[in-house]
């Protein structure tokens, strides 16, 4: 329990938060994946879906929940990752038959903001609002991100714009 | 499969089945205990109103004490520059007047339209601070401050001068850098401004760029390649010196010399740290430790002396706020990060506003602005440090949602992030 918090007694979830988590974990958990690995990223995404619970009445009434708790995973991943062996990037997959090759080492090389704008909006189909909301950034600075990711990988597998 | 986008979904598929989805009785269960105990902050109930002349006397305490707290930031003729804005009443609410002049009388009042102020440099004989309103491409105002004390407002006729990145004042001569064009603008008056013409001697350096300066040698390096091109007329021509290995991370200068932090050519996910004399000839120091991943968007590195230095790592205005503060003592070879956002939150939740928390350094003395105190951080406020480790409070959030940047007036390093 944590310094300056009550417990006040049990509760089942409120199908407000239940509601919330439906819509919310599958970006949460993607968003923080392939920001710091798929491990930790999943992790993270537990950990504060777990935060904004405990804190629900003050989470629910912000503006942008789900992107306070991208911010609440991300500083959990970041004590995670002091704590224990670092999972940073996706995990190995290159042998899985579906994958291209060099497709893991390219997103590993772009920036944190990048990986994540390329692998929401290009990998998941979100959009880019959808992600800004998440990132607490603009739509547009999302669409510049995933542009730039895009190009840093065409230019590492060295295909040609295709889209 | 030809199409990069259905790589990419092929690829996010298999990434998918490897980061599970979380279940809700997970969550529940497992991590609260096994009980869905909901944690309530308790109520503050009040017996009896105070009465209208108390509240009245603690009102006028509380704005004798605010525009007393404004004077602290003064910090000498190249001091430090802090303007704040608040969303909800889009007024100003303090500022440092670095360059010498009243700071009460600094202070911007009338005509200030709202948005967010974004620094572009303070000097001996000038302080222009740009007015970015939300949602704006580019500002379209400068603020200065007139040897009157009073600032005013000036609109600026190229649009493109006015950079995103900030800028300093170099050679009576205000420098600002514009990331989006890649271009480089200076100005006499922060009015009318001047593109610099490098004609072919333009260094083709891809963003994030870094620039860092000694007397009138100025570099500039970046792009995956490790380019690096060195100006010794303080920025009127540059020669490509000899690429790094590896990506440019960052780049600064220790007033006799450069280092750079770069990545290392033999092994992934390592940095190397090199030095040089000139920014020509350089040497190669060894790994760098404690920094964590090479991913970071550093913003800065702000020296305090020859050897200790601050690396920022931080998103921008407008971007969320990741990241921390890495200090050095050694020059830059062994790296230790000071937990600055848990810090500045006593271990609560981070912060989500733009703009949480910045630093700069002047004078042997680095400033840490952490704001927004309407998301109730314990150590809101501004702090200064002389060693990155134990801090003071020079300053607090004076009102909810505070956001800025602070300034210096000759950096030591200027760099630009995307």
């Amino acid at each position: 329990m944590r310094a300056g918090s009550v417990a006040v007694g049990s509760e089942a979830p409120s199908e407000t938060f239940t509601e919330f988590f439906r819509e919310t974990e599958p970006r949460l958990r993607r968003a923080l994946a392939a920001a710091v690995g798929g491990e930790a990223g999943r992790e993270a995404a537990a950990e504060a879906l777990a935060y904004g619970w405990e804190h629900w009445d003050r989470v629910r009434s912000m503006g942008n929940p789900a992107g306070y708790l991208y911010r609440v995973g991300r500083s959990r991943a970041r004590r995670l990752r002091r704590a224990g062996p670092e999972v940073l990037v996706p995990p190995r997959v290159a042998e899985e038959p579906w994958c291209e090759p060099g497709l893991r080492g390219a997103l590993e090389r772009l920036s944190e903001r990048q990986r994540v704008a390329v692998m929401l909006v290009h990998g998941f189909g979100y959009t880019t609002t959808e992600v800004g909301d998440l990132l607490g950034v603009e739509g547009g600075t999302v669409h510049k991100h995933a542009a730039r990711g895009l190009a840093k990988i065409r230019a590492a597998l060295g295909v040609v714009a295709d889209d | 499969m030809t199409d990069l986008r259905q790589r990419l979904e092929s690829f996010c598929e298999g990434f998918d089945g490897a980061a599970p989805p979380v279940r809700i009785d997970e969550v529940f269960e497992e991590r609260l205990g096994g009980e869905a105990v909901r944690l309530v902050q308790p109520r503050l109930r009040v017996r009896r109103p105070l009465p209208g002349w108390a509240v009245a006397v603690i009102a006028a305490v509380l704005v004798v004490v605010m525009a007393t707290i404004g004077f602290l930031f003064a910090r000498g003729s190249d001091g430090f520059l802090f303007v704040a804005a608040t969303p909800e009443t889009t007024e100003p609410v303090l500022l440092d007047a670095g360059s010498g002049f009243d700071a009460a009388a600094a202070l911007i009042t009338d005509d200030w339209p709202g948005g967010y102020p974004e620094r572009l440099g303070n000097g001996t004989w000038i302080t222009v601070v740009s007015d970015w309103q939300a949602g704006a491409v580019t500002p379209t105002t400068v603020w200065i401050l007139e040897e009157t004390g009073r600032w005013t407002p000036h609109e600026v006729a190229e649009l493109r001068a006015v950079p995103l990145d900030g800028g300093y004042v170099r050679g009576g001569l205000l420098w600002a850098w514009v990331f989006h064009t890649s271009e480089v603008w200076n100005s006499a008056d922060g009015v009318t401004w001047r593109l610099v013409d490098w004609g072919s001697a333009a260094p083709p350096v891809e963003p994030p760029r870094r620039l860092a300066r000694t007397g009138e040698t100025i570099l500039m390096g970046g792009g995956d390649g490790g380019a690096l091109y060195v100006s010794s007329d303080a920025g009127r021509s540059f020669t490509a010196s000899t690429p790094f290995p590896g990506t440019l991370r960052h780049l600064w200068s220790t007033g006799e010399g450069f280092r750079a932090i770069v990545d290392s050519a033999d092994a992934a996910g390592t940095i190397d740290l090199w030095r040089s004399g000139d920014g020509m000839g350089w040497e190669e120091m060894g790994r760098v430790s404690g920094l964590g991943d090479a991913n970071l968007s550093w913003r800065s590195a702000l020296s305090i002396s020859s050897e200790a230095l601050l690396l920022s790592d931080l998103d921008g205005p407008g971007s969320a706020c990741d990241g921390d503060v890495y200090r050095s003592v050694d020059g830059g070879r062994i790296w230790q990060a000071l937990d600055i956002v848990e810090w500045l939150t006593d271990g609560g939740p981070p912060f989500l506003q733009p703009a949480c928390w910045s630093v700069a350094s002047a004078d042997g003395e680095w400033m840490l602005v952490g704001g927004y105190a309407a998301w109730g951080p314990p150590r809101a406020g501004v702090w200064g440090s002389r060693n990155g480790v134990d801090w003071y409070r020079i300053g607090s959030a004076l009102a909810p949602h505070i956001g800025g940047n602070p300034a210096v007036g000759d950096p030591t390093a200027v760099t630009s992030e995307p």
